[in-house]
């Protein structure tokens, strides 16, 4: 037997201590790979949208080899505490240095590339579940498995690099240990942890410092101060779970009447250890949920919202001309356009729905905002054509209409109270705005409609034709107003005129104009945001079942010592029943402990924070984002749970 | 009190191995037994057996005329923390707890009321001197120390059965002897009945008797008189005795 085989048959004989190393590496291997897969996918960067996805995919990839990283690191260390005392009895047989670390180094290396290799293989047969997915989302037909060696090329650069960095920071984690603390490994005796007043002033200073900051500067709040707050809530979290265990035993001892009942006496007495020892864990998975349900919460609170906006507005069809479409719209009737308002109304006649039209123009005014969005400028005359509230404005007041959709400036949340062209000696005041979210139109005087046309057409320097704008007002739509269930007939027409505008408009030029409405912009966020939902989703699970994997990995450390506890205990009197509850309570908190700290902070930072993220209700959405991952930790609870107590179990007499 | 008739244990694997034969063995009421003999006779076995944590092969046990056999898993675990005390050689001390509540683990597993629990704990202590050490914390206090909480623990529910397994096994000689006069002590006021296993003839020679065995079945016992010194002169004789070639000794004995 030489050393590599020494070396492989420890592996291949020791697989039940290897297993939870080699599941949890070839987990992060495998959707990596299950990642890659899809970004070099060759159909999905033609698809329509799918660079916008690729962006997503690509930075999720970074996210995952980044957290895989310190995930597998994780594992190894907890897998060599485990090990210590084989490692120790290794040493006293006269094992050197560096053949211990060789050892280590060829184990590790071992059970690396074996779980490359069975994450990508996994990876290939999940794979085409994950494609059905993705090809859902990016709305196009089911994408074909193909043989991804880019993928497979990706992975292998990625992955063997860090198992070799993690394999060679393993051997400084037992580098300076003697064989006598290796083989006494995990069972020296704890010592009780000690209370800090001074840090536990700090956890709270940090505490209520980013929630003052947020309050104090709810105005002014730029995006690095999000930075500032996350730093003073990780350094507080951090303090707090350091602290929480010396805080809670020394709570829990003054109640005597509490603790000495039942197993009381032995959960918590355990649990204030546990969360010692586990502080570090608590605080690195308290930080990444946070982050995740925030995440996750901020984008359904938005999603929501945007669903409700649309369900507001005017569910009209809108026919807008190109661009400088001469100014004589009197015999419109001749005009080349004419035949898309003929065509439109034709597939209106055949759905049987009936419609009003008004016919009304305007023209686009750059420079009237200084962040040069282009505004339609409308006259007040054409405006009443349609409109249910007559307007009448004087010379220099105007009226600013919005539509849905975030708006991409920085002052998107602050009202535009004044249009300006300074040049022409124009300035106006809105007085009044209908709508929220992006400006779109602007409502003036029909004089200073005409003076607006003429500078506009001296502007740039050649006549400036109006754009004609047919507004089809549906009546029966507006009463339904639901988009979301099923697929009315206003979806299925906007996928009509959609597919007008872009494949066969494109082709054979023979539609000219575009077609705006409600459901178009609906459809269009939709599939935006399903894509980012998709990915989100993704990296939310990822996050949760690495931060079950942890905890399963530190329950995995303890579970000998635990064994040994429990088995002592059966031997007094204690049976397998009492065993449970008090293991479950234990588990338990390892579970939610760091969830409902996660959830906290997740509900108190969006509700504190909902003015700069311009949200209106955040409140149900975050119990939403929470409450999924509240599901997914119950799920790894009751299985780790069911799979620790089986083990205990074992030694119960 | 204890009643062991025809017990066997076998245990079966690819070379079964007679663990125990047809042992007999009876302890009155208030006796202070203990059980004696090398390694691998198998008196460990008989004590797990005694203490319902190893089931026999064959063979009936009777504790107070009731035999914990027919109880389930639960009911025993309840019978083992209600009836029996144990004490062991590596202490099985809590780290986690103060003295206090380790020794009164068994009564709050039960949900007795504090007021009862404080009683005990601060009679038992008083008795076994350990009443300084109550509030400290297992890693603070010696192995002497630590083997009395586990005394007083094992006593704290009167039990009708006290099982002592080495108990001075990882202890000092002076640390020893005072832990077996506890144990003396504690049968003769309290009237436990107690069972001992041991290597140590020291130990030993506190019991009223001493039951000897080798390889699974029972060998010898003697009494001890109303002296302490010549009953260990003769349990060390009896080990030398077990230890050594059967005809060589006995020509020199006899």
């Amino acid at each position: 037997m030489n050393f590599r085989q020494f070396a492989f048959n420890n592996v291949r004989r020791n697989t039940r201590a290897y297993s939870a190393y080699f599941l949890s590496s070839s987990f992060a291997v495998m959707i990596f790979f299950m990642y890659a897969v899809f970004i070099f996918h060759p159909d999905i960067a033609k698809s329509v949208g799918g660079q916008e996805i690729l962006y997503g995919m690509k930075t999720g990839e970074y996210v995952v080899l980044v957290f895989s990283f310190f995930f597998i690191l994780y594992s190894t260390s907890s897998f060599l505490k485990v090990r210590s005392k084989e490692l120790g009895i290794l040493t006293i047989l006269g094992m050197q240095k560096k053949q211990l670390h060789r050892l280590i180094f060829t184990e590790n290396m071992i059970i690396g590339s074996a779980s490359i290799l069975t994450g990508m293989i996994s990876g290939i047969f999940l794979s085409k579940l994950f494609l059905l997915m993705g090809a859902k989302v990016v709305d196009i037909k089911e994408l074909p498995l193909y043989l991804p060696m880019k993928a497979i090329g990706l992975t292998i650069v990625s992955f063997l690099p860090l198992f070799i960095i993690i394999s060679l920071v393993s051997l400084f984690l037992i580098r300076k240990k003697r064989a006598l603390e290796l083989l006494e490994g995990t069972s020296k005796p704890k010592t009780e942890p000690k209370v800090s007043i001074l840090l536990t002033f700090l956890s709270l200073a940090c505490f209520t410092c980013s929630t003052l900051y947020i309050v104090m500067k709810s105005k002014s709040f730029i995006e690095s101060d999000i930075l500032q707050v996350a730093g003073l809530v990780c350094i507080g979290t951090y303090f707090f779970f350091h602290q929480l265990s010396g805080i809670g035993i020394r709570l829990l001892k003054r109640s005597r009447v509490f603790t000495w009942k039942g197993t009381r006496l032995l959960w918590t007495s355990e649990m204030a250890y546990k969360i010692k020892d586990n502080s570090r864990m608590f605080f690195m998975i308290t930080v990444m949920m946070t982050g995740a349900c925030i995440f996750v919460s901020g984008f359904i609170a938005q999603d929501q919202e945007l669903k409700e906006e649309f369900m507001k507005s005017n569910p009209d069809v809108i026919y807008q001309t190109p661009f400088g479409t001469p100014p004589e719209s009197e015999h419109y009737e001749k005009r080349k356009w004419y035949t898309d308002v003929v065509r439109i109304e034709k597939e209106f006649k055949n759905s049987g729905v009936t419609f009003d039209k008004v016919v009304t123009s305007s023209f686009p005014m750059v420079d009237f905002i200084e962040q040069s969005v282009a505004l339609d400028v409308k006259s007040q005359s054409s405006y009443n054509l349609g409109a249910v509230n007559k307007v009448s404005l004087k010379q220099n007041e105007a009226i600013m209409i919005h539509v849905p959709g975030k708006n991409t400036q920085e002052d998107s949340g602050k009202i535009i109270q004044k249009l300006s062209l300074p040049q022409k000696d124009i300035y106006l005041n809105v007085v009044e705005h209908l709508g929220k979210g992006y400006p779109n139109e602007v409502i003036v005087s029909d004089s200073l409609y005409n003076e607006l046309r003429k500078n506009g057409i001296s502007q740039y320097g050649k006549t400036v034709g109006e754009t004609i704008t047919v507004k089809y007002s549906i009546p029966d739509w507006k009463a339904k107003s639901n988009l979301s269930f099923g697929e009315p007939v206003e979806i299925q027409l906007a996928k009509e005129f959609h597919s007008w505008e872009t494949s066969e408009g494109q082709k054979t030029e023979s539609f000219e104009g575009y077609i705006t409405s409600r459901a178009q912009s609906y459809l269009f966020n939709k599939s935006s945001n399903s894509a980012k939902m998709f990915i989100m989703v993704f990296i939310a699970a990822i996050f949760s079942i690495a931060s079950a994997s942890f905890i399963y990995f530190k329950l995995y450390t303890e579970l000998r010592q635990d064994q040994r506890m429990y088995h002592s205990l059966s031997k007094i009197g204690v049976n397998s029943k009492e065993m449970k509850h008090s293991a479950t309570i234990q588990i338990a908190t390892l579970f939610f402990l760091p969830f409902f700290i996660a959830a906290l902070e997740t509900i108190i930072g969006l509700l504190l924070m909902k003015e700069q993220m311009e949200l209106q209700n955040v409140f149900i959405p975050s119990l939403m984002g929470t409450g999924a991952f509240f599901i997914a930790q119950l799920i790894f609870f009751i299985i780790v749970r069911y799979r620790y107590v089986q083990q205990l179990k074992r030694v119960m007499v | 009190m204890l009643q062991v008739k025809q017990l066997n244990k076998i245990y079966s694997g690819k070379v079964a191995t007679k663990a125990l034969v047809d042992i007999n063995l009876t302890i009155e009421q208030g006796e202070f037994v203990g059980i004696m003999g090398p390694s691998g006779s198998g008196k460990t076995t008989l004590l797990n057996m005694v203490s319902t944590i190893d089931t026999p092969s064959s063979g009936e046990i009777y504790i107070n005329g009731k035999s914990p056999q027919i109880l389930k898993a639960n009911d025993l675990a309840r019978f083992r923390r209600r009836h029996l005390g144990f004490v062991f050689q590596d202490f099985n001390l809590l780290d986690t707890l103060t003295i206090a509540e380790n020794i009164v683990l068994p009564l709050t597993l039960d949900k007795r009321g504090l007021r009862e629990m404080d009683q005990k704990l601060k009679t038992v202590a008083k008795k076994l001197g350990i009443e300084e050490i109550l509030k400290k914390r297992t890693y603070e206090v010696s192995g002497g120390q630590k083997q009395r909480a586990a005394i007083a623990r094992a006593m704290i529910h009167s039990p009708s059965l006290l099982l002592a397994d080495e108990p001075t096994g990882s202890l000092d000689s002076k640390s020893s002897r005072t832990v077996m006069e506890m144990l003396e002590m504690i049968n003769q006021t309290e009237g436990t009945t107690t069972m001992l296993v041991t290597h140590d003839p020291l130990a030993a020679s506190f019991c009223h008797r001493v039951v000897f065995i080798k390889d699974g079945q029972l060998y010898n016992e003697i009494h001890r008189g109303d002296n302490r010194q010549p009953f260990f002169q003769e349990i060390i004789d009896m080990l030398s005795f077990l230890g050594g070639n059967n005809n060589e000794l006995s020509s020199v004995r006899v």
